[in-house]
């Protein structure tokens, strides 16, 4: 297409589109009433818009419908029912409660110490894991019991015990995402973030980790969030990285760390 | 709970965040079509194009929670289904044979007008096949999709300028191919 050409259309689209500026109107209605050339192009545009007008819209089938309704249906159900807000509630303790938590939990241990001393007794062997699985259980609240306190050293040996000490379970999970969103002091939410990466095959940290990037303003929580993300390789995480690329109030290292980060997401 | 059909695309998706995920549903209703032919003018494929559209709307239950309140919805969908197209492809790699669509219809006057035009449509879509992807993507939005310039330009990210030139590329080349055709 030679140059000419080229100039005419770039005209006539505009012209057409009524995007023209008005000094060029003239120029062009001049041009469109004298030269073939400009008439012919003109004719091939309407033709072209006319048949993109004319074009059907296609129907998918009901399948498609059908399709969707079980995706929701699926996605609807596997919604876990949890009020963190009862759950806080039930698993505020005093100290000397959970001083009575330890004396049990140093109780249970030595349950176990004597139980093992009968190793070859099947009976007594099933005791033991009952032992064992009313000590963890005795630890969960312990460690929920923990991320409750007001004091922040208490909130990260809860966010340890979690970690260490007790079966990973939704209860847990919410506590860990509840502090990594709430807690006032930074160092708890780091930890916090630091735990929950140990989970990342669970969905909801997924989805809390990102939501988290959104609405944190800290950096250090905001970069630790990123690494969290990168190491998970979550490359879902992409818009939000690009996001924080793009805002203006970031600062450079959190910006850095982004783009390091959707380098190794890419 | 009832979900109001007069609520805004935004305000849908901002309940299903919430885990209000009946919302969706009406979201599905607004832009299965729409999306359903934003591929098929595509590809071409009607199979691939309803796969694509189921992927658009997993992706939107998977990634609820990362829907910023008061985006613009429908920027988001159409970037997440650029997306999809893009993953498609990238694990095809290559662009699905031409298909012809199965069900067009042309209301004109006469059975000539309307071979007429039947021909010069088959013909468009053999014109917009043989164009670049992006060229073939931007005609789909503000020629069949009717999107302003703004909005495929939220779409690309990219100047509602850069959209005009690519869009006038576009058409230049789209023209090129069809008068081409019609010589032969």
């Amino acid at each position: 297409m030679d140059m000419d050409t080229q100039n005419i259309m770039t005209q006539l689209i505009d012209y057409r589109a009524g995007t023209l500026p008005a000094a060029q109107v003239s120029e062009v209605e001049k041009q469109l009433a004298t030269s073939e050339k400009w008439q012919t192009i003109l004719a091939e545009l309407d033709l072209l818009d006319d048949l993109m007008e004319q074009t059907p819209i296609v129907q998918p089938s009901t399948n498609s419908r059908q399709r969707f309704e079980q995706l929701l249906a699926a996605e609807q159900q596997s919604i876990p029912i949890v009020n963190l807000n009862q759950s806080k509630k039930t698993f505020t303790f005093s100290i000397n409660q959970l001083l009575q938590v330890a004396a049990t939990i140093a109780l249970l241990i030595m349950g176990v110490g004597i139980g093992t001393q009968f190793k070859n007794n099947q009976s007594q062997q099933m005791e033991i894991a009952a032992l064992k699985s009313e000590m963890l259980g005795q630890k969960k609240l312990l460690a929920l019991s923990l991320l409750q306190q007001t004091s922040a050293s208490d909130r990260i040996k809860g966010v340890n015990i979690s970690l260490k000490e007790t079966r990973m379970d939704d209860q847990i999970l919410y506590a860990l995402i509840d502090r990594m969103n709430l807690d006032k002091n930074i160092n708890v939410q780091l930890k916090a973030i630091e735990g929950l990466v140990q989970f990342g095959e669970h969905k909801i940290v997924i989805t809390a980790l990102i939501k988290a990037l959104t609405k944190q303003k800290s950096p250090e929580v905001q970069i630790m969030i990123m690494e969290a993300l990168v190491t998970l390789k979550v490359k879902d995480a992409y818009p939000q990285f690009q996001k924080i690329l793009r805002d203006k109030e970031t600062i450079d290292a959190v910006k850095n760390s982004a783009a390091s980060g959707l380098e190794i997401l890419l | 709970m009832p979900i109001a059909t007069k609520h805004t695309d935004e305000q849908l998706m901002e309940q299903v965040r919430q885990e209000n995920l009946s919302a969706l549903s009406v979201l599905f209703d607004r832009y299965q079509v729409p999306l359903y032919n934003f591929f098929y003018r595509q590809n071409y494929d009607g199979a691939l194009s309803e796969d694509l559209v189921q992927t658009v709307f997993e992706r939107i239950l998977k990634y609820r929670q990362s829907y910023v309140s008061g985006r613009t919805f429908r920027s988001w969908i159409y970037q997440i289904a650029r997306n999809a197209k893009t993953d498609h492809y990238k694990s095809q790699y290559r662009i699905s044979d031409f298909v012809q669509p199965d069900d067009l219809e042309i209301e004109t006057a006469s059975i000539e007008q309307r071979m007429e035009t039947a021909e010069d449509l088959q013909q468009l879509e053999q014109a917009m096949q043989q164009l670049p992807d992006m060229q073939r993507e931007i005609l789909v939005m503000t020629r069949f999709q009717k999107m302003k310039y703004g909005e495929v330009a939220a779409i690309l990210q990219c100047s509602e300028g850069a959209v005009k030139v690519k869009v006038h590329r576009a058409i230049k080349q789209l023209r090129h191919i069809f008068f081409k055709m019609e010589q032969y």
